[in-house]
């Protein structure tokens, strides 16, 4: 009888010992998958069923969502706050790829002297404490008169992704054999036809996944936009945590609210998934 | 169409202390396939490269006809190159590849279309056309690799081991049929391998590289029957040539046996100042089966068509090795004892390296 690949045992293995770690694999799984689900069911319950004892089975219902996607004057409204994440993520997420991609090349495939500590002023940055950044960082928004506007997270956002996007578009350019770029560079392409011709059309798995992790890690980012930003200019982040109220109960509406800051990134996450895995093993095997 | 010229041409990889390619001058005519040949780390693929303009020179220059090409980019050498992997543009169709560079260089359209499906037709690439290269087998990348190349009718081709990456049987065919290509078409070539072979049967002329310094560019034939040093008479050859240090002394002796040489090799090596010379003789001037030489056999390849025996004697206190290559079919298997003698051309070297003289030689005794 055929057996299917996945059922086939290797060498030596024993169905017992794979039984069991497949269960105990799956149980990791849904325990870290059950907060999400339980968010995603709470916000289908009226608040009373969300705060009382677990149900499991109960009448969903859409109230929670229109709850906390009506507009009142004077509140931060999720369409202002869809659109404000909305343009900070792609204007920065933009800028990103146009500082990083000639980076990147300049870095694997034409280096420059001393590329090593390039590489390694790039990523210092990143050991620094977010936290530790605030205070000169509120300062000179504030100087340059820029607290509560969405330029302020453009510019963060920008010089938080920039560091992690040279160092993979740089290992995803390092993978592009050397001889196509001569090859190009024989027929006659210059710089501009090299990147835009050879280049990146291979690059491209590489600087979707890129491009994607920088949209996640702005759209999520919580902390700058909530010190710089805690007026105008407001970030879904912040407009989740407006969902708390100091009275009455608030899970299911807050629930409702996480689902929705949630389904952008990973609406994109699982449309771009097939590239982005591609993206992500490239620098893995030569 | 031009000749290309190395004019003391020297390269040194930034971090080194000996250079890649050293002071070579070398001259490749108009139409010519000039193949540069030698073992890994002896700077041809360098040399190659500085033509295309993929390495700077460190000193010295390269004409590309009257041109001094040196400090001129790739894309304006007017050369074409094809790459051991082929490099060919994944993305692109085996059209669109072979016709990047005249886009790249702006010809019209139709022009560029007529012209790939001319090369394309000339390669029987027709039926591909549009397929993109990982859809293709190996011998049709390759195909596709030398159409991007003739497609854009250079002054130059360059070849860096074109041919390593196919199966035996298709490295023979394509080998051949490249030859008749470059014939027909008669442009200046230049071929980088390190398969002897494949250098002798192309080459309109070799060129013998060895750690960065020419050692001999000449026909196929002379380099096999006039080797210009020890390094050209050991690595041009399938077998080695056999070689036996000596007293330079005479009547020269090996494995016992007093060698009766040409009259032009005598005098040769009485002017000879050493004490010491190696004495050399390609496998098909070691006969066995009789002779004055009393040696045994190490193992026998045969194939087929002819057999190389590989024997063990002793000379001068020591055992030595030689190969000798027979008419198959071969008797005699591995440890037999067999006799044998020297019947053939002699070549004699200063053991510092350099040819004193070649010429008939057969025992004496």
């Amino acid at each position: 009888m055929a057996r299917s690949a996945g059922a086939q045992l290797g060498v030596g293995e024993r169905r017992s010992v794979n039984v069991v770690t497949g269960v105990v694999a799956w149980f990791a799984a849904l325990l870290f998958f059950f907060p999400v689900f339980w968010m995603i069911l709470s916000s289908f319950k009226e608040e009373q069923d969300a705060n009382t004892s677990p149900k499991l089975f109960f009448s969903p219902t859409l109230d929670r969502y229109s709850d906390v996607t009506e507009t009142s004057t004077g509140l931060l409204s999720f369409c202002e706050a869809f659109f404000n994440s909305f343009w900070v993520v792609t204007v920065s997420t933009v800028v990103v790829l146009l500082l990083a991609i000639p980076a990147a090349y300049a870095l694997a495939i034409r280096p420059v002297p001393k590329w090593r500590d390039v590489l390694f002023f790039f990523i210092s940055t990143k050991f620094l404490p977010v936290v530790a950044s605030i205070l000169p960082l509120w300062i000179l928004a504030r100087e340059f008169d820029l607290l509560n506007t969405r330029l302020v997270l453009m510019i963060l956002y920008t010089g938080m992704n920039l560091p992690l996007a040279v160092w993979m578009l740089r290992s995803f350019f390092q993978e592009i054999p050397r001889e196509l770029i001569e090859a190009a560079e024989i027929d006659g392409a210059g710089l501009r036809g090299q990147l835009a011709s050879v280049i990146l059309p291979i690059a491209v798995p590489g600087i979707a996944a890129t491009a994607l992790l920088c949209v996640i890690f702005a759209w999520n980012e919580y902390f700058y936009a909530v010190q710089l930003n805690p007026a105008d200019g407001s970030t879904i982040p912040i407009w989740v945590t407006t969902n708390i109220s100091t009275r009455g109960n608030f899970l299911a509406k807050l629930s409702a609210a996480s689902v929705l800051a949630s389904v952008p990134v990973v609406l994109a996450g699982w449309l771009a998934q097939k590239r982005m895995i591609r993206g992500l093993s490239m620098g893995a095997i030569k | 169409m031009a000749s290309v010229q190395f004019a003391s041409a020297t390269r040194l990889y930034p971090g080194t202390h000996h250079p890649a390619v050293s002071q070579l001058d070398l001259e490749i005519r108009d139409g010519e396939l000039m193949v540069l040949v030698g073992p890994s780390g002896s700077g041809k693929s360098t040399a190659l490269r500085m033509v295309a303009g993929l390495e700077p020179l460190d000193e010295g220059a390269i004409f590309i006809g009257d041109r001094d090409v040196s400090g001129v980019r790739p894309r304006d050498r007017d050369i074409a190159m094809v790459f051991q992997n082929y490099a060919l543009y994944p993305q692109l169709t085996v059209a669109e590849n072979m016709g990047f560079a005249l886009k790249q260089h702006k010809v019209p359209k139709e022009e560029r279309v007529a012209r790939v499906r001319e090369v394309a037709r000339v390669l029987d690439l027709e039926p591909f056309l549009d397929r993109k290269p990982k859809h293709l087998s190996g011998g049709q990348r390759q195909r596709v690799a030398m159409g991007r190349a003739i497609v854009r009718e250079p002054q130059v081709y360059l070849m860096d081991e074109p041919l390593s990456n196919l199966d035996a049987k298709l490295r023979v065919q394509t080998r051949a049929e490249l030859a008749e290509l470059q014939a027909r078409l008669a442009v200046t070539t230049v071929y980088v391998t390190h398969d002897q072979v494949e250098a002798m049967t192309m080459g309109h002329r070799v060129a013998v590289l060895r750690e960065g310094v020419l050692q001999q560019s000449d026909t196929p034939y002379a380099l096999y029957h006039e080797p210009a040093n020890l390094f050209v008479a050991g690595f041009i050859g399938s077998p080695a040539m056999n070689l036996f240090p000596c007293p330079s002394g005479q009547p020269i002796g090996v494995g016992g046996c007093a060698l009766d040489v040409d009259t032009g090799v005598t005098s040769h090596l009485a002017s000879f100042g050493g004490d010491r010379v190696v004495v050399g003789f390609r496998p098909e001037a070691v006969r066995v089966g009789e002779g004055p030489v009393a040696a045994h056999i190490r193992t026998v390849e045969d194939l087929g068509s002819e057999a190389f025996v590989h024997v063990a004697f002793d000379h001068e206190g020591e055992m030595v090795f030689a190969v000798s290559k027979m008419p198959a079919p071969f008797k005699g298997v591995t440890g037999d004892p067999i006799d044998v003698r020297f019947a053939g051309t002699v070549h004699v070297f200063d053991p510092a390296g350099a040819r004193i003289a070649s010429g008939a030689a057969r025992c004496a005794t």
